[in-house]
């Protein structure tokens, strides 16, 4: 990777690194909340989501040179927060979750007034299959067409249309208890 | 397009507007509930999706070797801190078009309406009272943005939805700003108290924005 030569890491830098640190910091850390949300969606592990959140944000000032596109920096951001997480879980085998912990996790934060639906549908969410719970939030989180969805994740749009078809139906499922649809499943198999 | 392929197209895009689908829903009462229902349910999803992501205080691992590099990290949120007092218009207008793209479910073209009654009761959390239901809203949400809870609607116009932001607590600059960013026109326009925020595709924005400031009351709140 081309690192940036003139910029500091550790805080001692040259008149153009200082330049365009404020660049990075004026595009980049705006983002900051997109990134630990998407990446604990992927993980379901708040620390890990901290922990991988301030990684890619540390490399991606290493390669900031390399975004092409300044008005696609998100896009970016979340390809490397997805690079990121893989190479930790390709470092250490990482311990099984237990679903129950990371909702109460995630409800130990102060803010949200959630209602009981909330809570219900934010269980469901973590115990989708991590291709259908990806693009799902992709898409509703972040606004994200299935075009580029298919391109984040490197499959065809078809593929990204099932797996978002199948998220919703097994939400509904869990949720409701709907047995309906099947069909629609079964002929998208 | 039947009852089949309705329900797959609705099930990957809940929000679509292809013609298709949108003609197979005028003419099929329980595929166009089904669509509704999605939708509702991609409403909560969404709910469900904003974590709390404020700072952490649980004791977390943490590399000694990398103290360096988070204390690079540390000084660029401390440095955007500073840009983001020194230049707070810039932000709003960039944190308006952020919260828009998070909540892009809603910035869709259709001729459902919330009640009025939803309408007023949004507004009326943030002081500002609805004195006429002239306007097509087809979103009614109240949302947190910048620490605060606002008002967030949807307006259906002739040319596509725009986004319409009530912050009773932004100072205004006492002139209306444009911006152009993202794929969106927007502008910052004065209000009797604090400012709207609109944005839209390709839309009058500051039409939407004189109707809206018409069609609401602030003089009772606040």
């Amino acid at each position: 990777m081309s690192g940036p030569s003139d910029r500091s890491v550790a805080g001692v830098s040259t008149d153009s690194g200082s330049g365009e640190r404020q660049r990075f910091e004026a595009l980049c850390i705006p983002y900051r909340q997109d990134l630990l949300r998407f990446v604990f969606w992927l993980c379901r592990n708040r620390a890990l989501a901290e922990d991988v959140t301030q990684e890619t944000l540390l490399r991606a000032w290493r390669s900031f040179d390399t975004l092409e596109d300044r008005q696609a920096v998100r896009p970016w951001l979340l390809t490397i927060a997805r690079r990121e997480l893989a190479r930790t879980f390709e470092r250490k085998r990482l311990e099984t979750v237990d679903i129950d912990e990371v909702v109460e996790s995630v409800e130990a934060g102060p803010a949200v007034s959630d209602t009981h639906e909330v809570e219900e549908m934010r269980a469901a969410i973590l115990q989708l299959e991590p291709t259908y719970r990806e693009p799902l939030v992709l898409q509703v989180l972040f606004g994200y067409s299935t075009e580029q969805i298919a391109q984040h994740l490197a499959i065809s749009t078809p593929a990204v249309l099932t797996r978002l078809y199948r998220a919703r139906h097994l939400l509904r499922k869990k949720l409701l208890g709907e047995a309906s649809d099947e069909s629609v499943s079964d002929e998208l198999s | 397009m039947n009852c089949l392929e309705f329900r797959r197209a609705v099930g990957a895009q809940p929000n679509t507007t292809a013609a298709d689908v949108a003609a197979h829903a005028a003419q099929c009462p329980a595929c166009a509930r089904y669509q509704q229902e999605l939708q509702q349910m991609d409403r909560l999803i969404h709910c469900a999706l904003q974590i709390d992501v404020a700072p952490h205080r649980a004791v977390r691992r943490r590399r000694v070797v990398q103290w360096g590099l988070a204390a690079s990290v540390l000084a660029a949120v401390l440095a955007g801190l500073v840009l983001w007092i020194a230049n707070p218009r810039e932000t709003l207008a960039e944190q308006v078009i952020e919260h828009t793209n998070s909540e892009a479910f809603a910035m869709v073209r259709t001729s459902e309406n919330v009640d009025p009654a939803q309408v007023a009761r949004v507004l009326s959390r943030s002081g500002v009272h609805l004195r006429s239901d002239a306007m097509a809203v087809s979103s009614a949400t109240t949302c947190k943005f910048r620490g605060r809870q606002v008002p967030h609607l949807v307006v259906q116009t002739e040319r596509g939805p725009v986004t319409v932001m009530v912050l009773a607590h932004e100072k205004g600059t006492g002139h209306i700003q444009k911006f152009n960013e993202g794929g969106y026109q927007g502008a910052i326009v004065p209000a009797p108290r604090g400012v709207l925020a609109v944005l839209g595709r390709d839309v009058p924005v500051e039409d939407v924005a004189a109707k809206v400031l018409a069609a609401v009351d602030y003089s009772t709140g606040g």
